[in-house]
C-alpha cells in the first residue's frame, strides 16, 4: 500500500509550500510548472500548445526566449536559438522564468484599505487626503475588495485632489525597468504631461543612472555605443565592478568563448575574487588579471592614463584628442601631475587590497598591447577603419557609488585618450541590470527627463513632446520648474518632510532603496500609496492604500530594450488571472480620469482603444513612440517607413529581425536591424540627423578629470555617517556635503578597522569594524520572482554572508553559524559562509580580509511581514547619493558581526 | 482442557508466524530509493533499524519517508529517501538522533561527508541533459553541496560527476528536465572510498 | 484496622493523567516537527492558510519556552518505542531485544538507552503497560466501551486464553527476527505501531498498514476477549512481566479490611485475581483495584514476592461465618 504518494493534485495545491534547510541547502515541495506541464499522454501533447517570442524577464543582457503555453497557461521557457544575443543559450533564471508566474498571485477585485474606503464612502467623500492608519501589514483583515472601476475612480479623485491642493509635484511615481517600454512611456506622459510632476523615478535609479549621466556628460547622449558583437572583436576586455559570471552570465560566456578562441587578456576589477575571475583564470591564468580595488577606481583609471602617457605614448591617439574631444589638456595634465601609480596607493583600499604600482603598470601594458593590435589592423587602410582594442565593461556595482558618474567619466576618459572609442571592437560598455531599464532611460521616466534622451529644459523638445503627448505644455513647464533633489532618495525624504503626498508604486519594490527603517518605510507610511502588484505577499502591499492586481511579463505585449540598445518584442503568451490588468492599461485608466478631473481631455491624451483581448493595443502606442522620436537622438521613424513601404507591422519587424537597435531613423537602417554602433558616423548619415560625430552640442567628447582625494576623508565621512542615525537630518538639505563627498571620491561609511581581530562579543556596540557589501547571486534576480520559483529558490534558499576564513576565526564564527550583520542604520540576519569550501550555498566567491558580502535578493524571501522579516538587506545601507546620478553605494557599509 | 486450548492457541500463533515468514520474502519495491546518510549497509541496516521514526522527525527537509510492506517485511517502518521527490540536504541530524545505530552519526564537514557517506552516485543521461544538448543549464551543479568535488561543469555548464559524489540527490531533485537527466544510482552496500 | 496510605487510591487518576500526557506528546511532537520544517523553509508568506494556522499555533505554544525553535525543539523527539529528551535517550527494552536478535549483535549505546526502563521495570514491574503505553489508553477506553455495551445488553468478548501464549510470541519473535534479520516486534507491538502511525498521520500523508493491525487488535479486544492482546499476545507485555517478576513495589490486600466484594478482581484489566492475592508477574501496578476498593483493603508494600494467599477477607461473610460463628459457638 503506497502511503506516501502525493498526488499531482496535492502537488498543485501545495505548490506554495517551500521547504528549505536549517543548515543551508534546501529543496522545495512546490510544483514545478514545467514538470507538471508534461502531457499525461502523447495525444494530449498537441493540445493547444502555443509559443510566443519574448525577451527574458530577468537581467539586462536581453536573451531571446520562446515562451511555451499549454491550454492558456505559461508552462515553460526555452532559449531562442535564432536570437543574436544568446544564440540558444540561457542561464537557469531564464530557463525557469515560467515557474513563478502563477505562485502567490493577486487576482480579482482591487484591494482598498478598510478605513480609506470607509472615508471615501462618507458624504462628499470625506477627507480626500485621508491615508490609511493600518500601514505595515498586508493581512486580509485590513482590506476590502472593491471592483476595479470603483477603486480606480476613488484613486483618480484622491490624486486629483492632491494635485489641486499641493501641486503636481506632490505626487510621485516609482516605476520599474521591468515594465514594457510602452508602459514606461505612458507613465512619463501621465506624470509629467498630465500631473505636471517632476517626481517620477524608477528602480533604474538604483541601478545604472551613473552610466546614464556619465554617458550624457561625455558623449552627449545616454547611449552605450557598442553592440554585443563587439565582444568577439575586441583585443582586451576589462570588467569594472562586474561579477559578470553571476549577473550577466550569457555575456560572460561569450567573452569566455572569445578568450578561449583568441586568448585575449582580461582584467577584472573587483574587491572580491569572484567566479568571474576564476572562470577567466581557468581559461588562461597568464593573461587574466584581478585588480582588487576597494573604492579607488577613479584613481586607478587616472593612474592607467598616467602610465600610458608616460610609458606607452604610441597608443595615445593625439589626433583624435585634438580633433574630437574637449577638455583633454586638463585631463592629461592632471593625470600626469597627480596620478602616478605610487601616488594613488593610499586610495586602493589598504593592505587587504594589493594594487601595487607593478600591477597598475602591468594592466597598462596589457591595455597598450591591445590598443596596438587595433592600430596594426588599421595600418595601411583608411585611418579609423579596422577594429579591436579595449572594451571596458562595467556592471551595477560600479555604478553604485557616491561618485558613480565620475566613475563612468573616468572610464570614457581613458578610452578616449587611447582612441578606443567609436570603432568596432572597443568602447565603454555599460551592462544594464534590468531587462528594460534601457526603456526607462529611453522614455525619460526619471526626474528632469523627457523621452528620447532630452531634458525638460530643452525648450524645443519640450514643445515637441507636448504636441506628441497631446498635453498642455504648461504642465511640462510646471514639471520642469518643480524640484526633486536627491531623485529617488530625495523623493522619500520629501515624503518624510511632507512634501510628497502620494505615490504610485508600479512593478518596483521599495526594498531596493537604502536605509529602509529610517527613510523608506517611515516615508511610505505617511503618504497615500497606490500599488500595482502581481504578488499577494509583496512588501509593497504592506504600505499600500490601494492595490491593483497587475499582469506580469508573458501576459502583456510590449517591447523591452536590452543593454545593446536592442528593442526586443515581448509577445503576450497567455492571459493573466481574472481581474489582473496590464500596468499600461492601469496607467491609461488613471490618466484619463485624472486628466478629466484636472480640466483636460482625457480621451484626447489617451485615445487608444482596447484590442481583442480586452487590453490596449500596445503596438499603436509603439507607433506613437516612433512618430514622436522623429528628429531626435533615438529616432525610430525608419520602422514606420518599413511598415509603410513593406507592409510589415512594427512588432512583426521586431519579431523577424529578433530586435532592432535604436536609432533606426531610415528605412535601410530599420530594415537591417537598426544602428549597430554609434558615433563617428558609424550609424551613417541621414536627413535631420540632430548631431555630428558625437551627440554633444559641439560634437566632441567631453573629457573631465575626475578627482579622488582622501586627505580629509575621515572628517567628511563622519558627517556622512550621521544620515539615517540622527533624527530630522535630510541629505537634500546638505547638497554641499554630498557634492564634496562626490568630488573627493569617498565612501558613505568608514569602518573602525582598529577593532578587527577581536572576538565578536569583544567588539563594542558602537563600533563597526568590517566592510559589508550587497550584490547579487547567479541564481536570483531581484527579490520577488526567483524566490517564488522552486528551482532557483532551492538553489540559494537562505540569506548568507561571505566571510574570509581568517576573519571568521578572529570573530569566533564557524561556517554555518547564524550571525547578525549590524550597521549604524539597521541589521540583518544571515548564515555565515566561510570560504569557498563552505557547506552554505553558494560558496563560490572569495572575499578579501576585512570585507563581507551578502546578496540582496533574499531580502523578503523569509517573509515580507516586518516582524518576521530578518533578511531585509537594505536595512543596513546608507542613503548618501551621487549628486548627478542619484545612485547610492550599497557596497561600502561599515558593519559589526554578532553571533546569534 | 487447558492444555488442549493451549495447543489450539499455539497452533494459531504458529500459523500466523509462518504466514509472516512468507511475507518476509515478499516483493521488493520497484522504486529507486536511498537510505539516510550514514546508514549501515543494507542487510545490517534492516536488522538494526527499529523503526522508531526519530530520523524523519528531526529531518528539517522532510525528505525521509517510511516503508510499509512494499519493500518486504524487513524494511517495514525503515526510513528511505526518493531523491526526485526530495534530496537530502546533508544536515546530518538523523545520525545524531538515531538511537539504534542504524544511522551512524557523522560530522557535518566536507572531509567527513566525502569519506564516510555513500548514499549512491549520480549519473548523467547526456541525451536528456539540456547542457549536453547545447542549452546551458547547470542547475544540478549549483544544487550540489559539494561543487567541484562531486560535480564539475564544462564551459557550457555540462555536468560531469566526480569521485566524491555521495549521492545526496539534490541534483536529481533540481533537474529542470522532465524526466530528470541526472539520477542517483543507490549504493545499498555503502561502499566507502 | 490497617489503613493504607491515603494517596494510593488516587494513583489511578494519576495513571490516567500520565497515559493521556504520553499520548498527547505522541500527537504534539509530530506537529512540532512540522512547525520546525516550516521555520526551516524560510518562506512564511508562501504557506497556505492551513499551514500558517499550524505555524502560528505552534509558535504561540512554544514561544514561552524556546527562543530558537528551529534547533531547540530538536531536543524532544520520538515515541515510547524510542525517544530523545535532550541528552537522554530512552528505548523500549523490547526494541533492544528485537535488535539484538535481528542483528545478532549488541550495540552498547543502544543497550544503554534501555537501562533506565529495565531498572524501573525490575523495581515497579510491568508498569509500562499500565502507566505509559499509548495503546493502553486506547485499550482501556475500549474496555470502558465494552462495559457500556454490556450494560446496554450487547454481548462483548469475555473469552479467556492462556496467559503463557505471549511468552511464546516473544520467543517466536526472537527466533524469527534472528532468522530473517528483521526487527519483527516493530510490526506487531502496539505502542511502536501507534507511535509511528500517529507521526505518519500528522507529518506524512496518512495512516498505513500498522493502523489496520492495531484496529484488528481493538476489535479482538472488543469482540473476543477483554484486553486480549495485552493479556495473551503482546510480546512487550511478556518481556516486562518476566522482568517484573521480582518487582519490589507491589500491591497487597489488607485482609483485615477486606469484605470479599470482589470488585478488585472484576475491575482488573489483566484478568488477575487480587481477591485471592493472585497478582503474579503480570500485575502492572495500575492501582485500579486500590481505587475501586470500597473498604480501603488494598495498599502498596515493598516485597520481592507476592503475599501468600491470606484466605477470605476478615470483613467478609465467609470469614465472619468461619470465625465469628465459632466464637459464638464457644460461648454456648
Amino acid at each position: 500500500m503506497k502511503r506516501f504518494k502525493t498526488t499531482r493534485r496535492n502537488f498543485l495545491k501545495g505548490s506554495a509550500f517551500i521547504t528549505s534547510s536549517a543548515a543551508g541547502t534546501g529543496l522545495l515541495v512546490g510544483a514545478n510548472p514545467e514538470l507538471e506541464a508534461a502531457p499525461a499522454s502523447p495525444q494530449d501533447a498537441a493540445k493547444d500548445r502555443k509559443t510566443a517570442l519574448a525577451q527574458c524577464p530577468y537581467c539586462g543582457v536581453g536573451c531571446g526566449t520562446v515562451i511555451q503555453t499549454e491550454n492558456g497557461k505559461i508552462v515553460s521557457m526555452r532559449p531562442d536559438k535564432d536570437h543574436p544575443t544568446n544564440y540558444g543559450l540561457q542561464c537557469i533564471k531564464g530557463l525557469t522564468a515560467a515557474e513563478p508566474i502563477y505562485v502567490d498571485r493577486l487576482e480579482g477585485d482591487s484591494y482598498v484599505r478598510k478605513d480609506v474606503w470607509a472615508e471615501w464612502k462618507k458624504p462628499d467623500h470625506g477627507d480626500l487626503g485621508y491615508v490609511t492608519k493600518t500601514k505595515g501589514s498586508f493581512d486580509d483583515e485590513h482590506f476590502v475588495r472593491v471592483p476595479y472601476k470603483e477603486a480606480s475612480v476613488m484613486v483618480a479623485h484622491k490624486i486629483a485632489h492632491f494635485a489641486k491642493e499641493f501641486g503636481g509635484n506632490s505626487i510621485a511615481l516609482y516605476g520599474s525597468g521591468q515594465l514594457t517600454m510602452e508602459g514606461q512611456y505612458l507613465e512619463n506622459l501621465f506624470m509629467k504631461g498630465v500631473l505636471g510632476s517632476n517626481t517620477i523615478e524608477a528602480n533604474a535609479r538604483m541601478c545604472m543612472t551613473s552610466a546614464v549621466t556619465g554617458y550624457f556628460a561625455t558623449l552627449g547622449s545616454d547611449t552605450p555605443p557598442l553592440a554585443y558583437d563587439d565582444i568577439e572583436m575586441c583585443d582586451m576586455l576589462m570588467h569594472f565592478g562586474h561579477n559578470a559570471r553571476e549577473s550577466h552570465p550569457i555575456i560572460f560566456w561569450r567573452a569566455a568563448d572569445h578568450k578561449k578562441k583568441n586568448d585575449i587578456p582580461t582584467v577584472v576589477v573587483d574587491p572580491r575574487r569572484t567566479g568571474t575571475v576564476m572562470g577567466y583564470e581557468d581559461i588562461n591564468p597568464k593573461n587574466t588579471v584581478h585588480v582588487p580595488i576597494l573604492n579607488g577606481d577613479i584613481s586607478f583609471l587616472n593612474s592607467l592614463a598616467h602610465v600610458l602617457l608616460k610609458e606607452h605614448p604610441d597608443v595615445i591617439d593625439w589626433d583624435f584628442l585634438k580633433e574630437h574631444t574637449a577638455g583633454w589638456k586638463e585631463y592629461t595634465d592632471g593625470v600626469l601631475r597627480d596620478y602616478s601609480p605610487e601616488q594613488v596607493q593610499d586610495r586602493m583600499g589598504g593592505p587587504n587590497h594589493d594594487v601595487s604600482p607593478e600591477l597598475i603598470r602591468r594592466v597598462a601594458g596589457l591595455f597598450a598591447d591591445a590598443t596596438r593590435k587595433r592600430l596594426e589592423r588599421s595600418k595601411g587602410k583608411q585611418s579609423g577603419k579596422g577594429y579591436g582594442g579595449v572594451i571596458i565593461m562595467w556592471g551595477i556595482g560600479y555604478n553604485q557609488h557616491v561618485h558613480g558618474q565620475h566613475n563612468i567619466i573616468s572610464i570614457v576618459n581613458l578610452l578616449t585618450l587611447t582612441g578606443n572609442l567609436a570603432k568596432p571592437g572597443c568602447g565603454p560598455f555599460s551592462m544594464t541590470g534590468q531587462p528594460n531599464a534601457m526603456g526607462e532611460r529611453f522614455t525619460g521616466g526619471l526626474t528632469g527627463r523627457l523621452p528620447f534622451n532630452e531634458p525638460l529644459k530643452n525648450d524645443k523638445h519640450r514643445a515637441h513632446m507636448a504636441k506628441h503627448w497631446r498635453v498642455p505644455e504648461k504642465n511640462l513647464v510646471n514639471a520642469m520648474n518643480s524640484q526633486n533633489p536627491g531623485m529617488a532618495v530625495g523623493m522619500m525624504e520629501r515624503a518624510l518632510k511632507g512634501d510628497v503626498k502620494a505615490m504610485f508604486l508600479v512593478y518596483a519594490t521599495h526594498v531596493d532603496l537604502p536605509d529602509q527603517e529610517n527613510l523608506v518605510r517611515p516615508a511610505l507610511s505617511k503618504i497615500f500609496s497606490v500599488v500595482q502588484e502581481i504578488y499577494r505577499h509583496a512588501p509593497n502591499n504592506l504600505y499600500a492604500d490601494v492595490i491593483f492586481p497587475a499582469a506580469t511579463w508573458g501576459e502583456v505585449s510590449g517591447v523591452y530594450i536590452s543593454s545593446e540598445r536592442r528593442i526586443n518584442i515581448c509577445e503576450q503568451a497567455a492571459m493573466p488571472p481574472e481581474g489582473c490588468l496590464p500596468d499600461l492599461d492601469l496607467v491609461v485608466d488613471k490618466g484619463k480620469e485624472i486628466a478629466d478631473l484636472l480640466g483636460m481631455d482625457g480621451n484626447k491624451i489617451f485615445p487608444w482603444k482596447k484590442g481583442e483581448n480586452g487590453f490596449i493595443d500596445t503596438e499603436e502606442i509603439f507607433r506613437d513612440v516612433c512618430r514622436a522620436s522623429a528628429g531626435t537622438d533615438t529616432d525610430l521613424t525608419g520602422i514606420l517607413e518599413v511598415e509603410k513601404l513593406d507592409g510589415v507591422s512594427p512588432y512583426e519587424q521586431l519579431k523577424k529581425l529578433r530586435g532592432i537597435q535604436w536609432p533606426a531613423p531610415t528605412y535601410e537602417l530599420a530594415k537591417n536591424g537598426g544602428a549597430k554602433r554609434r558615433y563617428m558616423m558609424q550609424e551613417g548619415q541621414w536627413k535631420n540627423r540632430p548631431y555630428g560625430y558625437f551627440r554633444t552640442k559641439d560634437g566632441k567628447v567631453h573629457m573631465k578629470l575626475c578627482q579622488q582625494d582622501y586627505s580629509n576623508r575621515e572628517e567628511l565621512t563622519k558627517k556622512l555617517m550621521e544620515f539615517g542615525v540622527t533624527e530630522g537630518l535630510y541629505t537634500i538639505d546638505h547638497m554641499d556635503l554630498i557634492k564634496e563627498a562626490r568630488d573627493k571620491g569617498l565612501t558613505p561609511d568608514l569602518p573602525d578597522e582598529a577593532f578587527r581581530g577581536k572576538k565578536w562579543d569583544d567588539v563594542p556596540k558602537d563600533k563597526f569594524p568590517y566592510w559589508f557589501g550587497l550584490g547579487v547571486v547567479y541564481e536570483h534576480f531581484h527579490t520577488a520572482k526567483s524566490n517564488r520559483s522552486p528551482t532557483t529558490r532551492r538553489l540559494v534558499p537562505e540569506m548568507y554572508v561571505e566571510m574570509h576564513p581568517d576573519d571568521a576565526k578572529d570573530l569566533g564564527i564557524k561556517d554555518g553559524d547564524k550571525v547578525r550583520v549590524v550597521t549604524r542604520r539597521g541589521q540583518l540576519e544571515a548564515r555565515a559562509q566561510v570560504g569557498t569550501n563552505s557547506l552554505v550555498k553558494p560558496a563560490r566567491n572569495n572575499v578579501p580580509r576585512g570585507y563581507m558580502f551578502g546578496p540582496w535578493n533574499l531580502s523578503v524571501a523569509d517573509s515580507a511581514v516586518p516582524e518576521k522579516n530578518k533578511w531585509l538587506a537594505n536595512r543596513v545601507t546608507s542613503r548618501i547619493w551621487d549628486p548627478v546620478s542619484g545612485q547610492v553605494d550599497f557596497k561600502k557599509s561599515a558593519a559589526r558581526i554578532e553571533k546569534i | 482442557m487447558q492444555r488442549r486450548n493451549f495447543i489450539k492457541q499455539l497452533a494459531a500463533v504458529s500459523a500466523a508466524a509462518s504466514l509472516s515468514g512468507g511475507a518476509i520474502a515478499a516483493s521488493r519495491t520497484q522504486r529507486r530509493f536511498l537510505r539516510p546518510p550514514g546508514a549501515l549497509p543494507e542487510t545490517d541496516f534492516t536488522a538494526v533499524c527499529i523503526g522508531c521514526g526519530q530520523c524523519g522527525e528531526i529531518c528539517p527537509n522532510r525528505c525521509i519517508r517510511y516503508f510499509g510492506m512494499e519493500n518486504g517485511l524487513t524494511s517495514l517502518a525503515t526510513p528511505y529517501i526518493i531523491p526526485r521527490e526530495k534530496g537530502c540536504i546533508l544536515c546530518m541530524k538523523c545520525g545524531q538522533v538515531c538511537p539504534s545505530g542504524a544511522i551512524q552519526p557523522i560530522e557535518r564537514s566536507v572531509e567527513a561527508l566525502t569519506s564516510k557517506v555513500s548514499m549512491g552516485r549520480a549519473v548523467v543521461d547526456r541525451h536528456l541533459c539540456l547542457s549536453w544538448q547545447g542549452k546551458t543549464c547547470g542547475v544540478c551543479y549549483r544544487a550540489c553541496p559539494l561543487q567541484d568535488l562531486a560535480i564539475r561543469v564544462q564551459r557550457l555548464e555540462q555536468p560531469i560527476i566526480m569521485d566524491a559524489c555521495i549521492g545526496c540527490g539534490l541534483c536529481e531533485r533540481s533537474c529542470i528536465q522532465m524526466p530528470q537527466a541526472i539520477r542517483i544510482l543507490p549504493d545499498q552496500e555503502r561502499t566507502l572510498t | 484496622m490497617k489503613k493504607p496510605f491515603f494517596l494510593w487510591r488516587h494513583l489511578n487518576k494519576l495513571r490516567w493523567l500520565t497515559l493521556i500526557l504520553v499520548f498527547g506528546m505522541l500527537v504534539l511532537l509530530p506537529f512540532l516537527h512540522v512547525y520546525q520544517t516550516y521555520i526551516a523553509a524560510h518562506a512564511y508568506d508562501l504557506l497556505t492558510p492551513d499551514e500558517k494556522a499550524l505555524y502560528d499555533t505552534m509558535e504561540h505554544l512554544t514561544a514561552p519556552f524556546v527562543s530558537d525553535p528551529e534547533t531547540q525543539l530538536d531536543a524532544i523527539k520520538g515515541t515510547t518505542w524510542s525517544g530523545t529528551f535532550g541528552k537522554l535517550q530512552l528505548s523500549d527494552p523490547l526494541a533492544v531485544l528485537g535488535q539484538m536478535a535481528a542483528s545478532l549483535s549488541a550495540y552498547w549505546p543502544f543497550l544503554l538507552t534501555a537501562l533506565i526502563p529495565v531498572v524501573a521495570t525490575l523495581l515497579f514491574g510491568r508498569f509500562f503497560c499500565g502507566w505509559i503505553c499509548p495503546a493502553t489508553l486506547i485499550y482501556e477506553l475500549n474496555s470502558s466501551l465494552s462495559a457500556l455495551l454490556h450494560k446496554l445488553g450487547i454481548q462483548t468478548g469475555i473469552r479467556r486464553f492462556d496467559r503463557r501464549l505471549k511468552y511464546l510470541v516473544l520467543a517466536l519473535g526472537i527466533v524469527i527476527s534472528a532468522i530473517t534479520g528483521s526487527v519483527i516486534f516493530a510490526a506487531i507491538y502496539p505502542p511502536a505501531i501507534l507511535g509511528r502511525e500517529i507521526y505518519y498521520a500528522i507529518a506524512l500523508s496518512g495512516f498505513g498498514a500498522g493502523m489496520v493491525f492495531f484496529i484488528i487488535t481493538l476489535l479482538f479486544d472488543l469482540l473476543v476477549s477483554r484486553r486480549g492482546f495485552c493479556r495473551y499476545l503482546c510480546p512487550g507485555g511478556a518481556l516486562y512481566s518476566l522482568l517484573g517478576h521480582f518487582r519490589l513495589f507491589r500491591i497487597q490486600r489488607i485482609v483485615e479490611n477486606c469484605n470479599d466484594c470482589a470488585k478488585c478482581s472484576a475491575v482488573c484489566e489483566f484478568g488477575l485475581d487480587p481477591l485471592h492475592d493472585q497478582f503474579g508477574q503480570e500485575c502492572n501496578n495500575c492501582t485500579a483495584c486500590i481505587a475501586v476498593c470500597p473498604v480501603d483493603a488494598m495498599t502498596f508494600v515493598v516485597r520481592p514476592s507476592d503475599t501468600p494467599p491470606q484466605g477470605p477477607g476478615h470483613q467478609g461473610k465467609r470469614y465472619r461465618r468461619e470465625h465469628v460463628a465459632s466464637n459464638e459457638g464457644d460461648m454456648t
